[in-house]
């Protein structure tokens, strides 16, 4: 009993003697810009954010030779030019550099204003190869569309597709196995039904990713954000489906061929609905304010969604030649389009239906091209 | 099995000593190793830890702190420069575990994790999890100084070599910044967790300082504690993951049987 307490008071003293040497906190290292704004009038859907880049996507009714921006940033950061200056971002993206409060670190952000709608036509044609995974040296396709812009007639980006590619490329243990393009999930393919097109792969992670519970990937490309530091922990919550979106979609149209894999894995059986692999498309138009997104984890039930068009399970076969889908828009019970409300569309393509729930079969193997969104 | 080993290498050093004795005995010459010497046989337990000296500014908070049950097993020689045994040096050989758990919460501590299987090195600001679990051989050179019939004190160097290394445990409730405190964050939460081992990096060899007292119950028990601190570090030098150097810094008590 008494050397219990002298064990207990041994370790007190420990503890005590380790806990009174803490010195004062360190100024902060990291230098991030968390959050971006400009008057939320502007604001066609909430800025997006990654580690070294934000896009800013507003109305044609803002001003892009005199905007001033505002941003936080890390605990005790700087920035330059400082926050709320106005700058000229008419003629493309321009760059901030953030201290930290240390003065130790510092990064650069290449900040860019997108003032025109999305476009309703994907053509697929437009990529570029992006270096990512632990040793940057994996390289990975990343979907763009364009759009001539009226008055330079020059090729403007519109938008950016997002895919799981930045994280499957962090699937891989080892350096010297570095992953091409075409090993990944989510690639461009040049055999499109006109030009290049897009094939999603369904993926193995292994060896490692079965033991991170994560034993495939799916292809996938969708409209949004693909948020990576969250996706580390919540897969479902790390993928947030929406962009900005005015019109009254009516019909999802477009081209493609499927192959599925031989072995359907079913790693979440509470869930599954299907005994063969099968691919997915769908498109779905809900009521967005500039922070809404669907994410993941949706299943078709949230309230905020108006309408749906998903490809029928008669549609979902396999075939080598490219097959037209021509999908009408179904509205959920009770809603309706509202010109004077704010939408987000969500499109998303999957090479397994079940791919969020790691149910698949490796090598399943869809292509798709010339997509377009009818409206009224 | 680790027992096993430890309780053969024990058998060992004990029938090399008593087979000195036996061989020495018949021989009746003043003899080194039999005139003015003790034996003991002492076993212990280990509170302390891997710590850096003086907590590095990285380190927020030490939520929890566990020793672990660390024990040890020595047998030691003293030749005595007297007959009234006051003054002698000792030597020994000890087995013994060091180790020790603790959670702490760190910001901007540089670390490399296990993240799907690459090593990934980066800048984690959350709570570390350390489990430490390292067992040594180590032989002692002290000086010995008996105060009176009862007390004794004794200090001097050891030397060990690491038998078995274990060196690890994971981050959570936090986040990763690759690279450096402005890469790509990586978020870990809830279940998420990430771990490290740095096993292979101990030190195989340390050495250090160890000082200490004595209290013979009697002609044959007596009671013990000592400190231990490494000179070198507890991780190779060249390791660059963690930016401090730890050192073994260990309170040793327990009983001991002469001879």
């Amino acid at each position: 009993m008494r050397i219990n307490h002298l064990f207990q008071a041994l370790v007190l003293a420990t503890t005590f003697i380790f806990t009174s040497c803490i010195k004062d906190e360190a100024e902060n290292n990291e230098a991030d810009i968390e959050m971006a704004n400009i008057g939320k009038e502007f604001l066609l859907t909430a800025p997006i954010v990654s580690n070294d880049k934000v896009t800013f996507r507003v109305s044609k009714s803002l001003d892009l030779t005199k905007v001033a921006p505002e941003f936080k940033l890390t605990p005790g950061a700087t920035i330059v030019p400082a926050n709320g200056s106005a700058r000229d971002f008419s003629n493309g993206p321009l760059t901030y550099e953030v201290f930290s409060e240390s003065k130790q670190w510092s990064k650069t952000y290449k900040v860019e204003f997108i003032n025109a709608e999305i476009s309703t036509i994907y053509h697929f044609d437009k990529f570029r190869e992006v270096a990512g995974g632990f040793y940057g040296n994996d390289y990975y396709h990343v979907f763009y569309e364009t759009q001539l812009d009226d008055a330079t007639h020059e090729e403007k980006e519109l938008f950016e597709w997002a895919s799981g590619n930045i994280g499957y490329a962090m699937t891989d243990g080892s350096e010297e196995n570095a992953k091409k393009p075409e090993n990944f999930p989510t690639a461009a393919t040049t055999e499109g039904f006109i030009g290049t097109g897009l094939k999603l792969t369904t993926q193995s992670t292994a060896p490692l990713g079965p033991i991170m519970g994560s034993p495939l990937a799916a292809g996938n490309l969708f409209l949004g954000e693909f948020d990576l530091s969250t996706a580390v922990s919540k897969p479902l919550k790390g993928t947030k489906f929406g962009m900005d979106f005015n019109y009254e979609p009516t019909i999802l149209r477009g081209f493609f061929k499927y192959k599925r894999g031989d072995n359907f894995e079913i790693n979440n059986t509470e869930k599954n609905k299907i005994t063969e692999d099968r691919w997915d498309a769908y498109a779905i138009l809900f009521e967005a304010g500039i922070d809404d997104f669907l994410f993941g984890d949706h299943d078709f039930k949230d309230d905020k969604i108006v309408s749906i068009a998903r490809i029928p399970k008669e549609l979902k076969i396999e075939t080598n030649t490219w097959t037209l889908f021509e999908i009408p828009f179904e509205y959920v019970e009770g809603k309706t389009y509202d010109a004077n409300k704010k939408y987000k569309l969500a499109l998303v393509f999957s090479s397994s239906e079940e791919g969020s729930l790691f149910n698949g079969a490796i090598g399943s193997t869809l292509y798709i091209d010339e997509v377009e969104i009818l409206k009224n | 099995m680790k027992f096993k080993h430890l309780s053969i290498i024990l058998l060992g050093i004990t029938s090399l000593f008593t087979s000195a004795q036996e061989v020495n005995t018949p021989i009746k010459k003043t003899n080194f190793f039999t005139e003015n010497t003790t034996v003991q046989l002492r076993s212990q337990f280990s509170i302390g830890g891997a710590s850096p000296l003086g907590l590095p500014r990285e380190i927020r908070a030490i939520k929890s702190y566990n020793p672990t049950l660390q024990l040890g097993i020595e047998t030691n020689f003293t030749k005595w420069f007297s007959a009234e045994h006051k003054w002698g040096i000792r030597t020994g050989l000890r087995v013994e575990g060091k180790g020790m758990k603790t959670e702490s919460r760190v910001k901007d501590y540089l670390t490399q994790i296990n993240y799907n299987g690459s090593q990934v090195k980066g800048n984690f600001t959350g709570e570390v999890r350390t489990e430490v679990r390292n067992t040594y051989l180590t032989i002692p050179l002290l000086a010995t100084y008996n105060i009176n019939k009862q007390w004794g004190v004794y200090g001097g160097l050891y030397f060990s070599t690491a038998i078995d290394k274990a060196f690890g445990g994971h981050v959570h409730n936090g986040y990763l910044r690759q690279t450096n405190p402005t890469g790509q964050k990586l978020i870990f939460e809830g279940d998420k967790k990430a771990e490290y081992d740095f096993s292979n990096e101990v030190n195989n060899f340390q050495w250090g300082t160890q000082l200490g007292a004595e209290w013979k119950l009697n002609n044959n028990f007596l009671l013990f504690g000592d400190l231990t601190y490494g000179f070198n570090s507890l991780l190779d030098n060249d390791f660059e993951a963690i930016s401090f150097s730890m050192h073994n810094i260990y309170l040793n008590i327990g009983f001991g049987y002469q001879f």
